[in-house]
């Protein structure tokens, strides 16, 4: 019997913020929600799993951005103290709550989970959640691949090979740095793939990447077995395409499983439905309402009268959801096996943080859809790189470009809110190769300049700012933090045309963005984009 | 959330958001006036962001949501002034998608004003050079069209009218039809194509083609990926087969 490969993509991934030179930052809730909610329930998945003996290994892309934040020690401190004052918010809740047995019990068990994330990360992890990965990556439970180092969209940089070299080789210094070993596969941020960016990776020794799945529909030539096996780009590097029809089960907002009704809804949280009076300290200063987690309320529909969330009822549905995903696997694979002359591999990627942040469940149904799968002889979880090891002889073909974003191209990191970066962005790109021409070699105090200037130009590159401009409506901190990266490069840049050094200036903000403090400024040379 | 968030706010703060987000006149006066007024223009610009996000898109938007656009926490950090313009003349084109590139451009004014000088009615163009192979000389282009750009105009929103084919832009300087000046040349770009966009008839009448292809771009319940180009060909295929039925 055939078999059907299941190839499992978890990308992981946020902006590096971090701002020493505020008490409490808000957006550094961005992290703190995600190791509570998606990591660290990840890697109890994980562990789970191989306690029980299940066979599977799941790829993850993690970003050195995110990787820095979790290593960053300031950042390490913040996370505890936010998970502790959410433990004295779930104390509250236990006491306000007492009158109503369903919420109560719903206050307990959050924050009996605060408290377990805590002990977790102090004691279980001691608040090292790299080494975590690594174990994991030891223990062959996950396969690690990297991506952009801070995650730029790449297309919109085609320009300018060098600054795509730059993202990618910053990111292999950071992962290797961490997590020592170099990693063979690439997750192009938001899948923005176009022709030629195989040649970057090759030269890099990376050997496969991720397309949209009309990245290969729409290809220079027919795909002889569709999207069901990877083709190999003229110089050898790897395209693995996404299967739509079965990452869709998952997105879909109206029919995907996570918009089941009886799951939890996201948005109804205490800290918005509270008096200030008592949710206050909670929250954000000043007075600034914000998440809390503490989310008493099932989806229920397209009402504002929801019904109270039940623990017990959302796990019996990630089992029929996960055994309907299963299913559906199983029926793309029959449909596919008189199609195409081998056992097909279905690519299916997510962002991480969809599971446990959003779909409050999800970390459940993909633990009850691995355990599955390892229980069905005609499935079997599998790596790309075991996949090419399987079958090292593909099509070669031409991926064209594409992207998973509105429309499948670049419309959502170039459109009228934020079109308006790349005038700039581009500008301190070309002054960058400039200065590494003109400063060829330094060493010590103009060193740290240049390298502070590349540091600045990979930061502003990322794909979240424009990503948050095109999908927020005031001026916000994204259009800030372009704004500040851009403003610090010209500070750079105008200090080195004059010949001056401002050291302390220099200081602070490199204390500001730590982020890859072995950078080179020597990434953004002409040479390495023409390494003959 | 928004409707509580606002009544809390004192009315200076509400008036100052309302500015903000463009509410004029007697609005700004009267407190529940203006809390209906941000109201509206909030949902309205939220709902117009979410139908136009796939659902991806949707997911990545929740990534973020810590708090709804009234975020006002950094009101007191300075914003960080941006140049206006780069002293040199320039032009550059970006792909957004098969059928449009953003193109922006810097015009050094001294060169602006030197050309002033010289020429009696100076106007200033875009010209659009569209090839069937890439890095081809600009005589070489297959087509070309013209756009007329004002002096303080900086960037544009350009048609590309063929997908599969090679864009390249040039910034033109012009007087009458006697005189044309090339200031610069844009990068070139591809619009992308793809086998199948020019032989729907082939994939139409092969049918393991059509499973596969079928099986890359729709989900089980017959939902598209949100690709124009598969839009296209879907909807090409489906008209073929309409004519088919109803010859």
């Amino acid at each position: 019997m055939k078999k059907g490969y299941i190839e499992l993509v978890l990308h992981a991934h946020l902006p590096f913020v971090r701002h020493p030179e505020y008490p409490r930052f808000l957006e550094e809730n961005w992290l703190f929600e995600a190791i509570t909610e998606t990591y660290l329930p990840l890697f109890r998945m994980c562990y789970n799993l191989k306690r029980d003996g299940v066979p599977f290994c799941i790829t993850l892309s993690i970003s050195p951005t995110l990787t820095a934040m979790l290593a960053d020690p300031l950042l390490k401190e913040r996370y505890a103290a936010h998970l502790e004052r959410s433990i004295e918010l779930g104390m509250k809740e236990v006491e306000r709550t007492k009158g109503d047995e369903k919420q109560n019990r719903l206050a307990k068990f959050y924050l009996a989970l605060y408290e377990k994330t805590l002990f977790e990360y102090n004691e279980i992890y001691r608040r090292d959640l790299i080494k975590a990965i690594r174990d994991l990556e030891a223990d062959g439970l996950i396969n690690l691949i990297t991506n952009g180092g801070t995650h730029a969209f790449l297309p919109l940089y085609q320009e300018y090979p060098e600054a795509v070299q730059a993202q990618v080789e910053t990111a292999l210094m950071s992962h290797v740095s961490y997590f020592r070993k170099k990693p063979k596969g690439f997750w192009l941020p938001e899948c923005g793939y176009y022709p030629g960016l195989e040649q970057i990776l090759k030269r890099n020794d990376l050997t496969y990447f991720f397309t949209a799945s009309h990245g290969i529909a729409l290809a220079n030539g027919k795909a002889e077995r569709g999207i069901f096996a990877p083709v190999k780009c003229s110089n050898g590097v790897h395209a693995f395409a996404r299967s739509f029809e079965l990452s869709q089960a998952v997105w879909s907002g109206e029919d995907g499983y996570p918009a089941d009704y009886v799951y939890r809804d996201f948005y109804r949280d205490v800290g918005y439905d509270l008096d200030m009076d008592y949710i206050g300290p909670y929250v954000h200063e000043p007075e600034v309402r914000a998440f809390t987690g503490y989310k008493y309320w099932a989806i229920t529909g397209k009402t504002d009268k929801k019904e109270l969330y039940d623990i017990d009822a959302a796990k019996k549905r990630t089992g029929e959801h996960a055994q309907n995903f299963l299913y559906s696997i199983r029926r793309s694979k029959s449909r596919t096996s008189d199609l195409i002359d081998r056992e097909p591999c279905f690519v299916i990627p997510f962002d991480a943080e969809l599971f446990g942040h959003w779909w409050f469940e999800g970390v459940d149904w993909l633990e009850q859809v691995i355990r599955g799968a390892a229980e069905d002889e005609e499935l079997e979880m599998i790596t790309p790189e075991q996949y090419l090891d399987i079958y090292p002889d593909n099509q070669q073909l031409q991926p064209a470009v594409s992207s998973w974003g509105n429309d499948g191209y670049c419309s959502v990191w170039i459109d009228g809110s934020n079109d308006w970066i790349y005038r700039h962005i581009h500008k301190c790109i070309e002054r960058m190769i400039e200065l590494v021409e003109r400063f060829p070699g330094q060493e010590s105090l103009k060193k740290r300049f240049l390298d502070h200037a590349a540091r600045e130009v990979l930061l502003m590159m990322a794909s979240d700012w424009p990503f948050i401009m095109s999908n927020s409506t005031t001026m916000n901190y994204a259009e800030r933090r372009v704004r500040e990266h851009i403003h610090n490069f010209n500070i750079v840049y105008d200090n080195l045309c004059r010949n001056t050094v401002d050291t302390e200036w220099l200081t602070r903000t490199e204390k500001k963005f730590s982020i890859f403090p072995d950078i080179d400024y020597q990434v953004f040379s002409r040479r390495k984009r023409n390494p003959l | 959330m928004i409707d509580q968030r606002l009544e809390t706010m004192p009315m200076k703060r509400l008036r100052c958001i309302g500015e903000r987000l463009g509410v004029k006149g007697s609005e700004l006066n009267n407190r529940d006036d203006l809390i209906h007024a941000i109201e509206e223009i909030l949902e309205e610009r939220y709902a117009e962001r979410q139908s136009s996000n796939n659902e991806v898109m949707k997911f990545k938007g929740t990534k973020y949501d810590l708090i709804d656009d009234l975020c006002t926490h950094q009101e007191s950090e300075p914003i960080h002034q941006l140049p206006s313009m780069y002293i040199e003349t320039s032009v550059h084109m970006m792909l957004r998608d098969p059928y449009w590139a953003y193109v922006y451009w810097n015009v050094s004014p001294y060169q602006l004003e030197e050309l002033k000088e010289a020429r009696s009615s100076l106007e200033l163009k875009l010209r659009v050079h569209e090839f069937s192979h890439p890095r081809l000389p600009l005589s070489k282009n297959r087509d070309y069209f013209d756009i007329s750009i004002r002096e303080d105009d900086a960037s544009w929103y350009v048609n590309l009218p063929k997908p599969g084919s090679w864009y390249v832009v040039s910034l033109l300087a012009v007087d009458g039809e006697s005189w044309q000046e090339t200031l610069a040349s844009s990068n070139e770009i591809y619009s992308p194509g793809g086998y199948w966009l020019e032989r729907t008839d082939e994939l139409k009448h092969d049918e393991r083609e059509l499973a596969l292809f079928h099986s890359a771009v729709t989900d089980f319940s017959g939902h598209e990926v949100d690709s124009l180009l598969v839009k296209h060909i879907l909807k090409q295929l489906e008209e073929a087969k309409e004519k088919e039925s109803h010859p």
